[in-house]
């Protein structure tokens, strides 16, 4: 069933962080030594080789992305690493940080030797605090014993690591909003062109990678490109971690080999089913802003390019199971409410956009919708999508798109439903409780 | 994103709150986190964080000494904290609770975990209780789905797998 540890092999239990002693007896900062003693553009060459891809869910392999970074500017290169995880249903990155820290700490030293940077700033969402102090804890331990500082592991390279706290905005997480907010301003994305690897913080090369992205680096390096590729596909090298969570038995984080690993495997065999003997009815594979996928569509291996073809995205990898009780409505309302709150505002159809699909489902959940707001939602979500033909800086408001157009597309009975007999089940049973607690 | 809404709250309340920490007190804690960036502005967040956890929420005297010392406008500060739903420009409980309503949360009861708290308090969500122990925000998507549904006391403890009793149970121990 697929199920394999490479991350995560010696990582301690939930509620505990690996010190740097047993890192390094499991054969922690092998990799960052190995690569210190290469040449940065082979660094790159291997990961490159090794395919990985980005993490935080566009999937864009990291070894390209790094080598975008221009030579001979003379202005500094940093490293951002994103570890604002802030994608509905995804909890996986909290998993390094929390329980093998020097693992992504040893992943941003190798790659800042790699891009030619000697900052690294890990930029982690204030929502995770456990986190945060994980990682502060074992930056303390790489100082004291060299695999962080003036003289990384005695090369006589400098190499700064630092956390970054966030304070409650999704759209940090967009990795120009990130710019933006480690600049001390509002989390407003950027135009791209430029990108960041040529023009981010501060206006110098800059490459933004996700905490789990970084934390595969080490690996790679110290167990080579094949031992890398022997986990996964051609597509999706390596393993992923992935978050199951919502109408589950048992809600958890799991690492496994993306190629022998179903969607219905990660619910029956890693997350004990869905919940209270139910029929399935719904998931959202790759965190909120991916398409949902029918309960009939679950049989694909988690590879990008599988759950692509199957009319989805890997995404971020969170999977949002949802049983057959569950009114897709009431969900779509959930995730409009999300999207309208975390709108940066920068761009009219984003920021208005998001609102009018926000107060469409809401009409319609509230018993108020008329036939016609159904198609009405649908020509809404076509207006205001399209980041990449120029409508809106970033990606948001298709992360609003996606959800409400396949929610129309799989469950449009739902909505009729819930036009005709006087709105969503779950509203009216709020306001029959509501209407017994006053009385 | 959060707006602001014009002070709500008394000079005596801000004067308690700037009367916590002295700013010239913080001030060498606050040169270790400028020194990490290339520019002082960047030391935005981390220095808001400080002020905040010191003082308890950013009084306009704080807003003021924080702009004078990163060399920006004070209209820059306040854009930056009215931005982020964690930054708190009025009065808030001696803790701030973070309770999550997103959807893998919302799938497993979060709803009652919040009408629960609504109730007992007294408050709707984004109140203070009355002895000024807890503000009670709602929350986006806490990354905790693990254990939803879930709240996280800023800067403190998390809560998860609540119940309605549970999760009153859990802010009755802490007072």
């Amino acid at each position: 069933m697929g199920l394999r540890d490479r991350l995560l092999q010696h990582a301690p239990p939930i509620g505990s962080s690996q010190s740097y002693d047993d890192y390094v007896a499991s054969g922690g900062y092998q990799g960052l030594k190995k690569a210190l003693g290469m040449e940065p553009d082979a660094v790159t060459q291997m990961v490159l080789e090794a395919g990985v891809r980005g993490r935080g869910g566009a999937g864009f392999p990291a070894g390209r992305k790094w080598s975008f970074v221009p030579k001979g500017t003379g202005k500094p290169v940093y490293l951002a690493c994103n570890a604002d995880e802030s994608e509905p249903g995804c909890f996986k990155d909290r998993q390094i940080m929390e329980r093998v820290p020097h693992l992504l700490i040893e992943g941003c030293v190798a790659a800042c030797h790699a891009i030619g940077a000697q900052i690294a700033y890990i930029y982690v969402r204030g929502e995770y605090p456990q986190s945060i102090a994980a990682l502060e804890a074992a930056l303390v331990e790489a100082r004291e014993k060299g695999t962080v500082g003036s003289d990384v592991m005695g090369s006589g390279w400098a190499c700064d690591v630092w956390v970054h706290k966030g304070a409650g905005a999704y759209i940090c997480g967009e990795e120009t909003g990130l710019l933006s907010s480690l600049e001390g301003g509002r989390g407003y994305p950027r135009i791209k062109p430029p990108f960041p690897a040529v023009e981010g913080l501060w206006r110098s090369p800059t490459i933004i990678n996700n905490v789990e992205t970084l934390a595969n680096v080490p690996l790679i390096v110290r167990d080579g490109v094949e031992a890398f590729k022997s986990v996964g596909n051609d597509d999706t090298t390596g393993t992923r971690l992935v978050g199951i969570s919502g109408h589950v038995e048992n809600p958890c984080d799991v690492e496994i080999d993306p190629a022998t690993t179903t969607i219905r495997d990660l619910i029956e065999t890693h997350a004990g089913g869905v919940w209270k003997g139910r029929k399935l009815k719904a998931v959202i594979p790759g965190g909120s802003s991916v398409p949902v996928m029918p309960a009939d569509a679950i049989d694909v291996p988690f590879t990008y390019g599988a759950v692509r073809d199957a009319g989805s995205l890997a995404g971020a990898a969170g999977v949002i199971v949802m049983d057959e009780t569950t009114c897709m409505v009431d969900a779509l309302l959930n995730l409009m409410q999300f999207y309208h709150h975390e709108s940066c505002g920068q761009c009219t159809p984003c920021r208005e956009g998001t609102g009018w699909l926000e107060k469409l489902v809401t009409r319609i959940w509230k018993g108020e919708g008329r036939p016609s707001d159904i198609d009405l939602l649908d020509s809404v979500a076509d207006t205001i999508g399209g980041a990449q033909n120029g409508k809106t800086i970033c990606f948001l408001a298709d992360s609003a798109v996606m959800p409400t157009k396949s929610f129309l597309k799989h469950f449009r009975g739902d909505f009729v439903a819930a036009v005709e007999n006087g709105g969503s089940p779950v509203w009216k049973a709020q306001e029959a409780r509501r209407a017994k607690v006053s009385a | 994103m959060s707006v602001g809404t014009g002070p709500t709250f008394t000079d005596e309340q801000a004067a308690a709150a700037d009367a916590k920490a002295s700013f010239g007190d913080l001030r060498p804690r606050l040169e270790t986190l400028v020194a990490r960036y290339p520019e002082r502005r960047a030391a935005m967040l981390p220095v808001l964080w400080e002020v905040q956890t010191a003082r308890g929420w950013l009084t306009p005297t704080s807003i003021r000494e924080i702009a004078d010392y990163l060399g920006t406008p004070q209209a820059h500060v306040e854009g930056v904290i009215t931005f982020y739903t964690m930054f708190k420009d009025v009065p808030v409980g001696q803790d701030v609770v973070m309770v999550c309503k997103t959807l893998s949360c919302r799938l497993r009861g979060a709803q009652e975990v919040i009408d629960a708290l609504e109730d007992r308090y007294g408050i709707e969500l984004g109140g203070t209780t009355s002895d000024g122990r807890y503000t009670i925000d709602e929350a986006e998507c806490l990354g905790l789905c693990d254990m939803a549904p879930c709240m996280l006391v800023v800067d403190g403890a998390r809560h998860g797998n609540l119940t309605p009793e549970s999760a009153v149970q859990a802010l009755e121990g802490g007072r």
